[in-house]
């Protein structure tokens, strides 16, 4: 072995141990800096927060919750998949954990986190304004499935197991958030939303006036279990009311209305004949609020008033207060009144579906119509009415529903094959079952419940 | 070694040179295992006496009589090589390959880390397979090629698409979240085999990447033992690919062509009476088929005539050579798939280059470079409205899909109405020939491997190693579904195009030493040093409503429906290890190991692990004799701990994630769905393996057996929490998952006769594994897998249970178990999901038969599977729409419902119609329990004959060697599965096993392939 070979060899030692001594340098950087995610934030500003929470509820309500309120009222009818499931008062409890999910891990969370930030951010007014939707929130979810997880709810990985409230203490616990809402957009804020709320764009008056309309709401559930829930009802709506509480979608196909994504995609439900028998053909929106399909074999869907891309999904419609108000004067004996409040309700109905549609339904039919609304009958009589018309006033809604099982009315009959062993009776439902995910992973839910088990204010 | 052999044989053989002799025969020996020189080969003269000794090289001369070179025959023999006999017929120069006698097992197996290890050392179960019987079987994707061929080893192909996917899966499915799937390493470099799964497609696995023709052997690691010292990305097994490298000797160029057809193996059978519509009427538009009886025409073969024959063309060429300081291997090698449904194919085509060079004697630099493009185009399926099978088996009988044309999938008239709108049977679901001509799936890859190790010896006993190799491609989806295409004809079509990058960087840096001390110790150690990076992002645009028709480009979308997308996941890991291997008196085998990582994608505090492992190999039969027929036996036992980082980087602190619609143009932020975790800690592997090895009757029969059991402890798992919380899942450190199991391999050499030149060798492979979930975290006793496509029934992991168990909609059942049924006799659905099946196979068997005749070799493969269940949820959507064939006698056969009155408990007697309304009031596909199957099959999953030409034949057409083969693969599947070929999953390469739906079906082929080299 001559001396140069030698020399190489060095040379080869050497460049393993440069190799050894990149290696170590290389690998010796902090490996937990690579642990950072480059592609999220982890910090935002309220008003980030504010458009996901107000559009996400929207979609929640008119997404896959909105297939469970209207087919249970006989707003709709199941003809397939989930949807006959729950035309037979048979839901799958998997699918029924994804309108759940919809409301808690979407818009609620996002509000939650509002009502926690704003104090630091001084957003005190976010903090009224994510207080209103989360009482709307937790209002449909109590009227749904009545006890719910709420004074621990959404706290994450404080606890992922949060205890179910009664639905008497939500109720309380809407009126507290409501409340707190007011005097907190009453005040206002160094930081207050603007164009970054949707639904009206930074005017904290109407979200007020939303509050107390919500209120309204949520008195006149309990009439079963309250004498002064009437009165109470129009004492709210006499602090506020408010026209266009809900949110318009822009008509982009990532920002339209669920529900004619739904019936553009499926055809899994149709117009059920019970909603039409109530609605009568002869009146004057039945073809925009019903769209039947010509050659299908009798195929219809939601129409386009409320069915299209661009139809809003009401947090609260201004007719739900008017009809509120003839109900609440109507128990309080008050039935001219009443009458008035119905007569409004309907003609403002009208009015919006001309101004939505741009179109003139002819005066005479329309007030031919509205003239037909009169209350002189029996006290159940009257009411019968009112909530018929607020039956087909609010189509596509969640409160037909709850007004059905507050009130008996409209007169529904039950579906067919709709006895089973989460239905025992085969009655409408007054209640869902609870869904799979809290079932198996929360040991705080309630047991022993069928969808014929009454709710608090149902008793 | 040989060398070595060669210096006692010189001077043990005194053969005395016939100085008279006239004429001089030579030749080469060489081995047939590396192709190298073989020194020290006796070669004599078989009547006339005399021999001689080969030299270092493998030469020979000897000089003969001229009667002797007419007449006589050499003998070659060398110890642990078969005896040669050749035939001179007056020849000058002949050549002969040694075949090693296995008897000696003197075969050296390629473990962890790249090191050759003697088979008879292992203190634990490792299976080779060579490239040869990889190629026979004519599959695209190489997992597919495994297909039951190794003990302890599933292979699942997703269906017969090209370019899908195929799962293997070694000793059972043990992680929840992370990847089942083992360890692919590439001439000692990590590759990714990661699956990109899809609601929509069959998606690749990425091994579909190599070549099968470049693969010169592979090694499938199994246990914690053979697999500790790669840490923990091979947890669950290392499938070892050994590329062909270039020999020493003349150079070779060799070219393979493959041509093969492609069939449907199965379809789901539907009825051929009833017309398309409702209430027994027809009803054109309907979705369902329980109209009329059919008077006019009927389409029963039009689902089978759907299906196009795939045609695959495959080719390779080779060209290697070498001397002792070089040595070359380049090849190149195009695919050219096309599917059974019409418009899907899948091309690679792959250039390789491995070389060696010696700079001195001590230090050696080798490579390897491999470049892969291959590209796919793929068909809609699963639950999908766009989906080919969904369409088809949904299709009433009486609707003719193809419009009475002869091509219907090249002419519109078939799917295109006249007035432009799609033509198919029901308005929510595509006709498939629409599909595939409206809906594109396209991804295109480019790829580059590539290594470079660099080996210096030292001295005698010590050496140094450094390798690092690189993994980098480039993933291009493109997804598009028409305006007017079902799945989102609501949102006016859509588009999504997506790049993946996706690099992984590996080092190894190792230092040998290894000594025998006075022949009794062996003693071989090292030490080495690893760094891992693996970087991959993700850039998509997802967009929705075409402006202008049939024009697929991402431009041709509103900007404001626009979702984009960037992520990115980096996660790295540093690590140390050592191995020590201890060799006594050449009967006992003591291997350690032990290595030490960082991971990371852990929080600092916790982000190391350190773990051992222990193997000893006793061969009993160096020590005692049995029974004379045992000629060699050998136990083994190991043990070994294995530690992992988390499955996915950022786990470990909150963030907040940019809402996927802006509505109304506004940015919006959410909270993450996902509680995160900053106490996450390693997950652990514990494995027990132990077994023997026993060769009888002169190696003619051979049986190995193997006992395991590992655990999966404090696996890092996303476990659901209640969505009350305000999140949908968290992750944290949980559960302990079992796997035991036997594998067991019989082989067998039935017949050996010289005489008339006939072989027949036999191998059984047996694979049973069971799974047990013996816990999860406190308070959860069930986590769903992660899975897409149908949620009706779920593939869940279950405390109690075997691993990845059904779970879905069952019937309600009193105490005693009997279905209760309404006093109509209608059974009653439950309104809990339960666990209602395991889809885990009992056992899997696989049966090999070789057999050789002259240059004729026929192999057969017999595969059988007992047990596991399938949810046939296409059963289920076609028994609701009233296409299978179970609805045919709808009008005739009334059946009593097996159960008792939920109202008195008594026995039901009251019989059913399973008609239009039965399925009205249950849609089966939410009674998951009912359209469960048992998978059992036997099926011929490759048969094929070659015949090799005879040197004379080969040297008159002046090549060096010459092949023909005709294979076939799944002619012969015989099962009691009513959908197609069972041998399918929804979910694809991933954890959720054991669903069929809209599944598109497998295929049955016939191979023809002509090898020569010159």
């Amino acid at each position: 072995m001559n001396s140069s070979r030698i020399y190489k060899q060095r040379n080869i030692s050497g460049i393993f141990l440069f190799l050894l001594f990149g290696i170590l340098t290389i690998s010796s950087c902090k490996l937990e800096e690579l642990n950072q995610n480059p592609n999220v934030p982890t910090e935002v500003d309220v008003k980030l927060l504010l458009p996901g929470a107000q559009s996400g509820f929207a979609n929640a309500l008119s997404g896959r919750f909105f297939r469970y309120s209207t087919i249970m009222s006989q707003q709709l009818r199941g003809k397939d998949n989930q949807e006959l499931l729950i035309e037979n008062y048979n839901p799958d409890e998997l699918f029924v954990g994804y309108p759940w999910e919809d409301f808690y891990a979407g818009p609620m969370i996002n509000l939650k986190m509002i009502i926690d930030l704003a104090p630091d951010q001084n957003a005190g007014a976010y903090s009224g304004v994510a207080k209103v939707l989360l009482a709307n929130c937790i209002g449909v979810l109590t009227d749904t499935w009545g006890d719910v997880p709420y004074s621990q709810a959404l706290n994450g990985g404080d606890n992922l197991y949060p205890i179910y409230d009664s639905q008497e203490a939500i109720y309380a616990q809407i009126h507290i958030l409501l409340d707190e809402a007011i005097s907190e957009l009453s005040e206002g804020s160094p930081v207050s939303p603007a164009s970054d709320d949707l639904i009206f764009q930074g005017d904290l008056g109407k979200w007020v006036s939303a509050a107390f309309a919500l209120k309204a709401r949520y008195y006149i559930h309990t009439t079963k279990r309250d004498a002064g829930a009437a009165q109470k009802a129009l004492d709210a709506l006499s602090q506020g009311e408010i026209e266009e509480f809900g949110y318009h979608y822009s008509g982009t196909n990532t920002d339209s209305n669920p529900i004619n994504n739904f019936f553009t995609s499926t055809a899994y439900a149709v117009v059920d004949p019970q909603f039409i028998g109530v609605m009568g053909i002869s009146d004057p929106r039945f073809e925009y609020f019903v769209d039947i399909i010509p050659f299908s074999g009798g195929q219809s869907k939601v129409g386009d008033f409320q069915g299209s891309t661009i139809s809003p999904t009401y947090f609260m419609s201004y007719e739900e207060q008017l009809f509120i108000k003839a109900e609440a004067h109507l128990r309080l004996g008050n039935t001219s009144e009443a009458e008035l409040s119905l007569r409004n309700a309907v003609q403002f109905s009208m009015d919006r579906l001309e101004d939505f549609l741009m179109l003139e339904i002819e005066d005479n039919e329309e007030l031919d119509f509205i003239e037909s609304l009169v209350l002189t009958g029996s006290f159940e009589e009257n009411l019968e009415k009112i909530i018929d018309q607020k039956f087909v006033c609010l189509f596509s809604e969640n409160e037909p529903w709850v007004d059905y099982r507050r009130t008996g009315y409209p007169l529904l009959e039950s579906n067919d094959n709709g006895t089973s062993n989460s239905n025992p009776n085969g009655e409408i439902p007054r209640r869902l079952i609870y869904p799979q995910s809290e079932r198996i992973l929360n040991p705080n839910m309630p047991n022993g419940l069928d969808m014929q088990s009454r709710m608090w204010w149902d008793e | 070694m040989r060398v070595f052999l060669f210096l006692i044989f010189c001077s043990l053989c005194s053969i005395g040179a016939e100085l008279h002799a006239q004429t001089m025969v030579s030749g080469t020996v060489t081995s047939s295992d590396d192709g190298l020189g073989l020194p020290g080969v006796i070669v004599s003269v078989a009547n006339s006496g005399g021999g001689t000794v080969t030299d270092m090289d493998g030469r020979y001369q000897l000089m003969m009589t001229p009667s002797a070179i007419s007449s006589d025959s050499l003998i070659f023999s060398f110890i642990g090589y078969n005896r040669i006999v050749v035939p001179i017929y007056s020849r000058t120069n002949i050549d002969v390959v040694m075949r090693p006698a296995s008897i000696e097992l003197k075969e050296a197996i390629v473990t962890a880390i790249g090191i050759r290890k003697e088979k008879k050392k292992l203190g634990y179960s490792a299976t080779e397979l060579t490239g040869d019987e990889l190629q026979k079987s004519g599959e695209s994707n190489l997992v597919n090629a495994l297909n039951g061929k190794v003990a302890g080893v599933q292979v699942t192909s997703s269906s017969g698409s090209p370019g899908s996917s195929s799962s293997i899966v070694i000793r059972g499915y043990s992680s929840i979240d992370g990847s089942n799937q083992p360890l692919f390493v590439i001439d000692g470099i990590p590759i990714d085999n990661s699956y990109r799964g899809s609601n929509f497609t069959d998606q690749a696995n990425r091994a579909i990447d190599i070549n099968p023709d470049d693969i010169e052997n592979i090694t499938v690691l199994k246990g914690g033992a053979a697999t500790a010292l790669y840490g923990y990305k091979a947890g669950n097994g290392v499938v070892m690919i050994t590329t062909k490298k270039g020999k020493s000797g003349r150079s070779l160029l060799s070219y393979s062509s493959t041509l093969s057809f492609d069939r449907v193996n199965k379809l789901p059978q539907k009825q051929t009476i009833w017309s398309q519509g409702s209430g027994g009427e027809y009803s054109p538009g309907s979705q369902l088929s329980w109209g009329e009886r059919i008077t006019g025409s009927a389409f029963p073969d039009q689902d089978q005539d759907f299906f196009a024959t795939g045609v695959t063309w495959n080719h390779n060429v080779s060209l290697e050579g070498g001397t002792d300081f070089s040595g070359y291997h380049l090849s190149l090698g195009n695919t050219n798939q096309s599917g059974i449904i019409p418009n899907t194919d899948f091309k690679r085509t792959t250039i390789k280059l491995n070389a060696r060079h010696k700079l001195w004697d001590n230090v050696e630099v080798s490579g390897l470079a491999n470049y892969i493009s291959s590209s796919a185009n793929r068909s809609q399926r699963g639950s999908n409205l766009s989906g080919v099978m969904l369409g088809l088996m949904r299709g009433p009988v009486d609707y003719e899909l193809a419009n009475g044309s002869d091509d219907p999938v090249n002419d519109e008239s078939a799917y295109i109405n006249p007035d432009g709108t799609q033509r198919t049977f029901f308005a929510n679901y595509d006709n498939p020939y629409w599909s595939v001509n409206k809906n594109q799936n396209i991804n295109n890859v480019d790829r580059i491997i590539g290594a470079v190790e660099l080996n210096y010896r030292i001295n005698k006993h010590w050496s140094i190693l450094n390798r690092s190799g690189l993994d980098f491609y480039s993933d291009r989806i493109k997804e598009t579904w028409d305006k007017q295409s079902n799945e989102y004809k609501d949102l006016g079509g859509r588009i999504f195009d997506n790049d993946v990058a996706y690099r992984a960087l590996n080092n190894d840096l190792v230092v040998n030493y290894a000594r025998d001390f006075k022949e009794k110790l062996e003693v071989s150690a090292l030490v080495g040093h690893n760094v891992y990076d693996e970087e991959q992002t993700s850039y998509s645009l997802d967009g929705v409503g075409f402006v202008i028709d049939d024009f697929y480009d991402i431009s041709n979308v509103p900007v404001a429906d626009l979702i984009v997308d960037d992520s990115r996941r980096h996660i790295r890991t540093v690590s140390v290890y050592a191995n020590a291997n201890f060799g006594w008196n050449r009967f006992l085998y003591l291997d350690l190991t032990a290595r030490n990582d960082w991971y990371s994608t852990l929080p600092a505090k916790n982000n190391t692990l350190f773990y051992p492992s222990a193997s000893v190999s006793w061969i009993f039969t160096q020590n005692f004799k049995l029974f004379k027929a045992l000629d060699f036996g050998k136990l083994r036992l190991s043990a070994a701990g294995m530690g992992n980082g988390a499955p996915a980087p950022y786990l470990t602190q909150p963030y907040f994630q940019a809402s996927s619609s802006q509505p109304q143009g506004q940015l919006s932020y959410e909270p993450s769905s996902f509680v995160f975790n900053p106490e996450l800690k390693p997950e652990r592997l514990k494995s027990i393996e132990a077994g023997m090895d026993l060769r009888f009757w002169k190696n003619r029969v051979g049986l190995d057996i193997t006992y395991y059991n590992n655990n999966s402890i404090d696996q890092i798992i996303y476990v659901p929490v209640p969505a009350s919380s305000g999140y949908l899942e968290t992750v944290i450190n949980a559960g302990n998952i079992r796997n035991q199991g036997w594998e067991i391999l019989v082989n067998a050499v039935v017949v050996e006769n010289e005489k008339s030149k006939f072989n027949y060798n036999t191998s059984i492979n047996f694979t049973r594994n069971r799974s047990e979930v013996e816990s999860l975290s406190e308070g959860t006793d069930l986590i769903a897998l992660p899975s897409f496509g149908l949620a009706s029934t779920q593939s869940v992991v279950a405390v109690g249970e075997p691993f990845g168990v059904l779970y879905g909609g069952a019937w309600a059942r009193d105490s005693q178990g009997n279905i209760l049924v309404n006093d109509q006799g209608y059974p009653i659905k439950s309104d809990e999901r339960k666990v209602i099946g395991d889809p885990n196979p009992d056992f899997l068997l696989g049966w090999r038969n070789d057999l050789s005749w002259k240059g004729f070799t026929l192999s057969m493969l017999w595969d059988v599977r007992i047990g596991g269940m399938m949810h046939n949820g296409t059963k289920a959507v076609m028994l609701y729409h009233g296409t299978h064939e179970d609805t045919e006698n709808r009008d005739e056969q009334s059946v009593v419902w097996n159960g008792v009155y939920a109202s008195n408990g008594e026995q039901n007697i009251t019989p059913i119609f399973l008609d239009e309304d039965f399925y009205n009031l249950y849609s089966l596909q939410y009674v998951s329990e009912e359209v469960l199957e048992e998978v059992n099959w036997l099926r011929l999953r490759d048969c094929g004959v070659t015949y090799s030409f005879n040197e004379n034949v080969c040297r008159k057409v002046h090549v060096k060697n010459l092949s023909l083969s005709v294979n076939s693969r799944n002619m012969l599947l015989f099962t009691g599965y009513s959908g197609i070929d069972p041998e399918t999953n929804l979910s694809g390469a991933s954890n959720s096993i054991g669903r069929d739906y809209f599944n598109s079906p497998n295929t049955k082929s016939l191979t023809f392939t002509i090898k020569a080299s010159i």
